[in-house]
């Protein structure tokens, strides 16, 4: 007898600046990655992803590496010159984020810097959605 | 240049493992490949494979992951290159029209800043492979760039590999830079002295510099070796001295995500600060955390006659690493006799079946000492195939001595079942779980005899399978509690029974007869003191894992 296969959301952020909202969403049979690192705790920085059950615990984060794209990487010809950085010219775009679609999965939230001009502040919620609602959505 | 420049000429799954609602896929899509250099696009493709397989910790996870190729034509070859650029550059001028409109010095910033219609290239991906995780865009152009961000794009210059490999740290695992700068230690930057910061979420950057709450602890070289590692004396610049440990040493290096002092990475070099360079220890640690469930689940375990209990006397032991299983028949021969049979079964076909030859085997007597390998003889009688439904049920179908027959199996349980998988641990000792199949220490120094153990929660299921005084294939069983800590005991026990071939298969007339005893003593997950007495014959051995796929199955 085989199992069900699992389900997950595709969620799909638009953002232009600082501003980010959730644009559609999809039910896909696939398995989401594990976290990558420990949960998040209140003061942490940096950008990731919570889903939390009813009661508000955290069923399942993600880290997420500047999803909001506000600087870009320049690689130097010689794989071994340093990496450097330079500020995206590109302000508005989109990403995708991957999380379980479970019977106890109630909201998913995106945490990040509230200001990007200082992205050492504790991170806040940047935007949260109803995982019923994002079941009832389509892809953009 | 739009997706009018081409077309979607088609797809191939090129690396296989298995269905992708299960295993973690990586898309693969080409711009800039006219559809006379789909041969090319092809070889390019592979050797991103080829790339990625080399690149610890990928090759260990090998089983969790498909690759797939987009067949994506486009009308010109190569990308756009802008006669001129922000950075001072000149380009050729060219402008290609392609499918996912592929240009260096994006944004008119920087002449190496490749990139393509990233909503385009994501929604290709998720089209053809809609459980996409990752989506790699190939760009057919001989000058080096790339970029990041949601779909990693690369040229095809050599070296420019490499790009793709950091930015999936970035996309897929969220690992953060390394470098200790933003534009350059030599740019005389200001605003990235020291960080002042929360601690950042990524799983390979932190400010905490104690041991207990690290949170790459488990993966440091050193118990005892001061942390930080290494202090920048002057956080108006990078820290300019020199690695005092070798190159894979993981301890808490000073200077990180674009800044100087104030952040800690966990090595002197890593992929996500140098090209090129190897994942660090606690990019590697991130990376199997993340792709832990794709791997597929391995049957082993022991497993006996469905329903269960139905023929309760006779199992099968299954050690499975990778996609190789060595099984362990615990049965009795014509006369009633305990006899095992073994078999190294290979996945035949794809799928979840596994043949191979059945041996029966003669050997020194259990208390030979000392024990030699080379008085082993194996015979070939007959064949063995596995197929498992799922990861609870499945068929042995046999043929021994001319007899064939099959049989439903089931995992048998007497405790709570650990779930296996392969590859997700590659320091053994760490593992607490120690159902897996055992052998002398050091590995292959009695190669012959072996010890099945079977572990659900505090007790131990115990196959030792060995020789008898004549030499005879002999197997004796034990359940062993938990008595202390990684120490486990209990009565062993020599068993006769109905052959093998009896049908119907009465467990009634199973009898079991005491022998002795044995203990298990476990110094850490890879190695235990086996300690027995059989018939009054005392003896202790040391024992090690069998590892015939490293690194091996562990079971949690």
């Amino acid at each position: 007898m085989a199992s069900n296969p699992p389900q997950a959301l595709r969620v799909t952020f638009g953002y232009q600046g600082s501003q980010v909202r959730v644009l559609g969403s999809e039910r896909v049979a696939m398995l989401v990655p594990a976290p990558a690192g420990d949960p998040p705790v209140a003061g942490q920085t940096g950008y990731w992803l919570a889903v939390r059950d009813a009661t508000g615990r955290v069923v399942y984060h993600q880290p997420l590496q500047d999803p909001l794209q506000t600087s870009v990487e320049v690689f130097a010809p010689d794989p071994r010159q340093p990496i450097t950085r330079m500020p995206n010219p590109v302000r508005e775009g989109r990403f995708t984020a991957i999380v379980p679609d479970s019977a106890d999965a109630e909201v998913v939230e995106l945490y990040g810097p509230a200001d990007l001009a200082h992205p050492d502040e504790p991170s806040q919620e940047l935007v949260r959605a109803d995982v019923a609602r994002l079941r009832r959505m389509k892809p953009p | 240049m739009s997706a009018a420049d081409g077309a979607i000429a088609g797809r191939q799954k090129i690396v296989d493992h298995g269905s992708d609602a299960t295993r973690y896929n990586i898309v693969v899509l080409g711009d800039g490949y006219r559809a006379a250099e789909m041969a090319k696009y092809h070889a390019d493709a592979q050797a991103f494979v080829d790339a990625l397989h080399q690149a610890a910790p990928y090759g260990d996870l090998w089983c969790a992951i498909n690759v797939h190729r987009i067949d994506v034509t486009s009308t010109d070859s190569g990308a756009d290159d802008p006669a001129t650029c922000g950075d001072g550059s000149a380009g050729s001028g060219a402008v290609a029209r392609t499918y996912f409109d592929s240009t260096f010095c994006s944004g008119n910033a920087i002449r190496r800043l490749l990139t393509c219609d990233s909503t385009s290239a994501r929604n290709v991906a998720q089209a053809q492979v809609p459980a996409t995780h990752v989506a790699i865009v190939i760009v057919n152009s001989p000058l080096y760039g790339g970029s990041g961000g949601a779909v990693a794009t690369y040229s095809t210059a050599p070296g420019a590999v490499e790009i793709a490999l950091h930015e999936m740290g970035h996309t897929a695992f969220g690992l953060a830079d390394e470098y200790p700068y933003y534009a350059g230690c030599a740019s005389g930057e200001t605003g990235h002295d020291v960080y002042a910061g929360g601690e950042p979420i990524e799983p390979n950057v932190t400010r905490d510099t104690d041991r207990a709450t690290l949170k790459w602890r488990t993966v440091l070289s050193s118990a005892t070796d001061p942390l930080p590692t290494t202090a920048n004396a002057n956080c108006a610049q990078c820290d300019p001295q020199a690695n005092p440990h070798p190159p894979d040493y993981v301890g808490l290096y000073e200077g990180a995500r674009y800044m100087h002092c104030g952040v800690y990475r966990p090595a002197y070099d890593c992929r996500m600060r140098t090209l090129g360079m190897p994942f660090c220890g606690a990019c590697q640690r991130a990376i199997r955390n993340a792709l832990a469930p794709f791997l597929p689940i391995a049957w082993q375990g022991l497993w006996w006659k469905s329903p269960a209990g139905s023929e309760s006397g006779w199992g099968l032991n299954v050690a499975h690493q990778e996609d190789v299983i060595f099984a362990t028949w615990f049965t009795y021969d014509a006369t009633g006799k305990a006899w095992w049979l073994s078999m190294t079964a290979a996945l035949a076909g794809g799928g979840n079946t596994f043949s191979g030859t059945l041996y029966a085997t003669h050997g020194p007597s259990f208390n030979a000492v000392p024990f030699n390998p080379a008085l082993v003889v194996p015979t070939a009688v007959g064949t063995g195939t596995l197929t498992f439904a799922d990861g609870a049920n499945g068929t042995f179908a046999y043929t021994v001595n001319g007899t064939s027959q099959t049989k439903a199996i089931t995992r048998q349980v007497f405790g709570p079942l650990p779930t296996c998988r392969f590859g997700t641990q590659q320091d053994l000792a760490l593992v607490t779980n120690y159902q897996d199949l055992w052998w002398r220490s050091p590995a292959g120094s009695e190669s012959g005899w072996g010890l099945n153990i079977a572990h659900q929660g505090d007790t131990l299921f115990v196959t030792w399978f060995t020789y008898d005084v004549d030499g005879s294939p002999m197997w004796l069983s034990a359940t062993a509690q938990k008595s202390a800590v990684k120490t486990y005991g209990g009565a062993l026990y020599r068993t006769t029974g109905p052959a093998f071939s009896a049908n119907p298969w009465s467990p009634a007339a199973v009898a079991l007869a005491q022998v002795g005893s044995v203990t298990l003593t476990f110094a850490d997950g890879n190695s235990a003191t086996f300690s027995y007495t059989v018939n009054g014959i005392s003896q202790a051995k040391p024992i090690t894992r069998q590892i015939f796929r490293p690194p091996g199955t562990v079971c949690a």
